[in-house]
């Protein structure tokens, strides 16, 4: 008879969860555990009697292949940069927002000025976010984009030491270089460069074994440190021909030397020395030819070395600031005062803001909603205030999934993360890029990932973000279509 | 009180390719209980037992794979008829037509189901290199490679006569054959152990409730709060975008997923034998603490046992046994034969195929080093000599389970570059750091692994003399508990840092 033992288990604790969950409060069971106050969540009736299949993924496959269709759709070759565009090239996308600011002054349109100098002088982009764009792969190809139109070549800045390989250039540094950022290991000095990091490169004297005296007071040997440097070192090898060679740094207290070298052959291309105290100087490097392989060698006390940048004479250049891991938040370490000079200094003319992937998690109900509108709202204005010559662009957060029993499906709140990132966007004056609903909006990214356009936790394949930064380029360029137009016809 | 709607539950019972049945659902459980509140009550009467039995697996397996039941049942019907015609026969010649014949229609439906794209595919890059491949739209049944190779005991069994007369009942024969248990993934029962236990009474003693109800909670911990955990937290990451993680990540993802691989398995047996031990059945385990073996060929004896067992018994031996005049080298090709075949069987990509014959190398070179094997252990402490051999065993596994996860062999080998040439092992604290959940479940789950059984006998005796309203009591408990990791939230994507 033990089967109707089976039975009465079966029964009774199906009966117990099911009363559990008639019984289960809303607002979940608290616990304290370890110190910390814990939820103890459990499905309540509504949820354990709904037997509705709900897919997760939006059907958005027709979205992605008209996205897919625009990425080989447009003939770039049609737009000429300083002319005034044909209006019919570019329909206003629907992602984007580019709001008026003041009068008929629209968000970008400081960039949009400034891309008009073109042909006369060097304006910077920089194109700040998290892992979605480190490794330069989304910065690469709009930079490629826009530089097709509005002249430039090289790979942009060049961090000293980084946790990625950049798909613009290979890189190798000696181990004694050290990354601060304004995310983790923090700079004592409080200087970063624009995109939040800053490098230090130390010594070790090479000591030899020597004898000292133990607390047993016997003789033991001192190891000598595994590894010891004279001078600090990167090799680098830049995939794209270049203009010139700069290096950003500052507070050389006492002058340090950099040589550098083509490392093909040996050859010394340049010489110089580094002695400004002033916090942050743009140099040019005398190299006596633009070889792409190089060999940088410091010596003498390290300054505040924030990178290398590998640049055209004339034109535009993107910056890739990756910070892998970060909401953003960090960067407001750079007081206004300062990033504002490093701008004026480097002629940034847009920042592009690309952050949220990794507050998803923790945005879990208004209050934490709440908590990040006020930490963006305040990054937006930071970065609106520090150098108000610039336009800034936010792109909005993807869509990340994450695993609910099994099945993956978006986070709940990445909706009202884009909508609150959108509204302080559009509130401090920056355009906003929505790529949220680009991508076909929440529980999207499932698609995405089964075509192999993106990962489930939202980073994109090689083909995702080239449909996404097409979708990006052609946005600013209707708008910039639309300023063009607009100011031939008298228009501020 | 939530609402209960009838149209959309019923609505919910039809077969949805996006919506499986799944065995830890809330609809698995009350289609279960109804199931049987049935089977109780009928217990005593075999036809009424066995059908409602072969009811429940029959619609289990339309929820999972639709009108693919029709395959099912096709295949096993020959299977059945063609085991009547092999007993009857008296001409060993006809035997051997009808073997072969079963044979064909068996893995020619597991060749065009399962490898025709595969095929395709491979052919393309060997003829026209470079070339886009022709891809069929072919939907495999789910559960092909398992019951194929369930209703394949049957016929060889009754070729050898080790089945001595064949299922007379077709009814009997097709539930052998759906069996819902094993009908998934496994384990794969052989005809002559499953069969006669639909003929007899089977026995719900208080030792098998118990044993399935532990066995069922103890596969859904595995399963949800080893396997699924450690998956969508960390492993599943690094296997899907290598390149934004660093090499240690991929180290330590490495193992990760041959943890995960082995709970997510084990997870699933454990409760199908749990399942099938609450009917009064017994169905062979799969498992026996793998991590524990000290070579591939004590690895297999302990990893997917019934595969092992199927393999050996009418693959390996039979070719062993032909080639025995070739000595070594003919037991060395059977064992790379059978290796392939059972990487093929895995799954119908390059990567399965490279794995099978990595193992099938592993297990030559446990025979070819036997000899100079046993001369290291009588030298070295038979301690030392055990660790050694089941760290270098368990990092083998490691390394192979890169290609049961990679999706592509170049995938694999870009893998494996990383973990060997981007390796900073000083950025474990680090790591650490941010993966300590993750970690810790890992570790954990190893350590479970290599308690000894007496631990879990005695967990289990205590667990066994509960009162029945206790034991439904921690059933319930434990699901809430579970319900907990069911719904985390994935943790952030915070990498390694500098």
């Amino acid at each position: 008879m033990k089967r109707f033992q089976v039975l009465a288990i079966i029964l009774l604790s199906g009966g117990l969860l099911f009363i559990a969950s008639c019984l289960w409060p809303d607002d979940d069971v608290q616990i304290t555990l370890l110190g910390k106050e814990r939820n103890i969540q459990f499905m309540n009736a509504e949820e354990m009697m709904d037997f509705r299949f709900v897919d997760n993924t939006a059907n958005i496959d027709s979205v992605i292949a008209i996205l897919e269709s625009r990425v080989y759709g447009i003939n770039e070759d049609i737009i000429s940069r300083m002319s005034i565009l044909d209006e019919s090239i570019f329909d206003q996308s629907a992602f984007f927002e580019n709001p008026i600011i003041s009068g008929k002054k629209t968000a970008l349109d400081n960039f949009f000025r400034a891309l008009q100098t073109t042909d006369s002088t060097l304006i910077r982009v920089g194109h700040y976010g998290d892992s979605q764009i480190e490794g330069d792969r989304i910065t690469s190809l709009l930079r490629i984009m826009f530089q097709s139109k509005f002249g430039g070549n090289g790979v942009g800045y060049v961090p000293m030491e980084d946790v990625t390989s950049p798909i613009s250039y290979s890189r190798i540094s000696s181990g004694n270089w050290v990354r601060y950022t304004v995310f983790t290991n923090k700079s004592s000095h409080n200087l970063y460069s624009p995109g939040g990091t800053v490098f230090r490169y130390r010594f070790f004297v090479p000591e030899s074994s020597r004898d000292s005296i133990s607390e047993e007071g016997d003789t033991i040997k001192i190891t000598t440190p595994a590894v010891s440097y004279s001078n600090a070192t990167m090799f680098l090898k830049v995939f794209r021909s270049y203009g010139q060679a700069k290096i950003w740094y500052g507070k050389a207290e006492e002058p340090a030397e950099l040589k550098v070298y083509d490392s093909s052959n040996g050859d010394l291309l340049a010489e110089m020395t580094l002695d400004n105290p002033d916090p942050f100087n743009v140099v040019n490097i005398p190299l006596s030819r633009n070889s792409l392989k190089l060999r940088f060698v410091f010596t003498g006390p390290s300054p505040e070395i924030y990178g290398l940048t590998f640049d055209p004479g004339i034109g535009i250049q993107f910056d890739n600031y990756g910070l892998r891991g970060h909401s953003g938040d960090g960067l407001m370490l750079i007081s206004k005062e300062f990033l504002g000079n490093e701008f004026r200094m480097i002629n940034n003319k847009l920042a592009i803001l690309q952050f949220g992937g990794n507050v998803t998690p923790y945005v879990k109900n208004e209050k934490s909603l709440e908590n990040i509108k006020n930490i963006y709202d305040r990054l937006y204005a930071h970065f609106k205030l520090a150098y108000p010559e610039a336009s800034v662009l936010v792109i909005g957060v993807n869509d990340v999934a994450r695993s609910v029993g099994g099945t993956y499906m978006s986070y709940p709140m990445v909706g009202r993360i884009r909508d609150v990132q959108k509204e302080v966007a559009i509130k401090n004056g920056c355009a906003f890029f929505d790529l949220l609903e680009l991508m076909g909006g929440e529980n999207s990214v499932m698609a995405w990932y089964r075509k192999g356009l993106a990962s489930r936790d939202g980073h994109y394949s090689d083909r995702g973000r080239e449909i996404v930064v097409n979708e990006i380029y052609l946005a600013i360029m209707a708008e910039y279509n639309k300023y063009l137009l607009h100011t031939r016809s008298g228009g501020q | 009180m939530g609402s209960f709607n009838l149209q959309v539950f019923l609505q919910s019972l039809t077969y949805n390719p996006a919506n499986p049945l799944m065995y830890q659902s809330v609809t698995f459980f009350l289609l279960f209980a109804v199931f049987y509140i049935f089977y109780s009550i009928f217990f005593n009467s075999r036809p009424i037992r066995n059908a409602l039995l072969l009811v429940f697996s029959l619609y289990f397996y339309y929820k999972l794979s639709g009108l693919f039941v029709f395959v099912l049942i096709a295949m096993g019907t020959s299977d059945y008829f063609i085991g009547m015609g092999i007993f009857k026969s008296r001409k060993a010649h006809i035997k051997n037509l009808l073997l072969t014949l079963s044979v064909l229609i068996n893995v020619g439906a597991l060749m065009y189901f399962k490898y025709t794209n595969f095929l395709l595919e491979s052919w393309t890059g060997i003829v026209h290199p470079g070339a886009e491949p022709l891809v069929l739209k072919i939907i495999q049944p789910i559960g092909i490679s398992y019951f194929v190779f369930k209703t394949l005991t049957y016929i060889f069994d009754i070729q050898r006569e080790v089945i001595e007369k064949p299922e007379k009942s077709w009814f009997r024969y097709i539930l052998y054959v759906s069996f819902f248990p094993n009908i998934l993934a496994g384990p794969i029962s052989k005809a002559r152990d499953l069969l006669p236990q639909f003929i007899t009474k089977p026995e719900i003693s208080k030792e098998a409730l118990s044993k399935g109800l532990f066995l069922i909670m103890l596969g859904l911990i595995k399963k949800i709060a080893v396997a699924d955990y450690i998956a969508s937290n960390f492993v599943d990451r690094i296997f899907e975008s290598p390149e934004f993680f660093t090499g240690f990540d991929a180290y330590m993802a490495s193992y990760g997923a041959m943890i995960q691989l082995f709970f997510d398995f084990a997870g699933y047996t454990d409760m199908m034998v749990g399942f099938a031990f609450l009917m009064g059945f017994t169905i062979e385990h799969n498992f026996n603490k793998p991590f524990l073996a000290g070579n591939i060929s004590e690895f297999w004896r302990r990893w997917h046992i019934t595969l092992y067992n199927w393999l050996n018994e009418y693959l390996y031996q039979p070719m062993a046994f032909a080639w025995r005049r070739w000595k070594l080298a003919g037991a060395m090709l059977a064992v790379f034969l059978t290796f392939l075949i059972s990487g093929l069987w895995h799954g119908a990509a390059i990567t399965f195929v490279v794995w099978g014959l990595l193992h099938g190398l592993a297990i030559a070179w446990d025979v070819f080093s036997s000899s100079g094997r046993k001369k290291v252990q009588k030298w070295m402490p038979k301690v030392i000599y055990k660790v050694l051999s089941i760290l270098i065993t368990f990092h083998f596994l490691v390394f192979t389970a890169v290609l049961l996860k990679a999706k592509t062999f170049s995938d694999a080998i870009d893998f494996w570059k990383k973990m060997f040439t981007e390796i900073d092992l000083s950025l474990f604290s680090k790591w650490f750091g941010i993966y300590t959940t993750p970690f810790l479940v890992m570790v954990i789950a190893l350590i479970l692994q290599f308690l000894p059984n007496k631990m879990y006998t005695s967990i289990f005796n205590f667990f066994k003399k509960w009162h029945w309203t206790l034991k439904a009591l921690a059933f319930a408990i434990l699901v809430i508990v579970l319900y907990q990791l069911y719904i985390l939230e994935a943790m952030p994507f915070i990498y390694i840092q500098f």
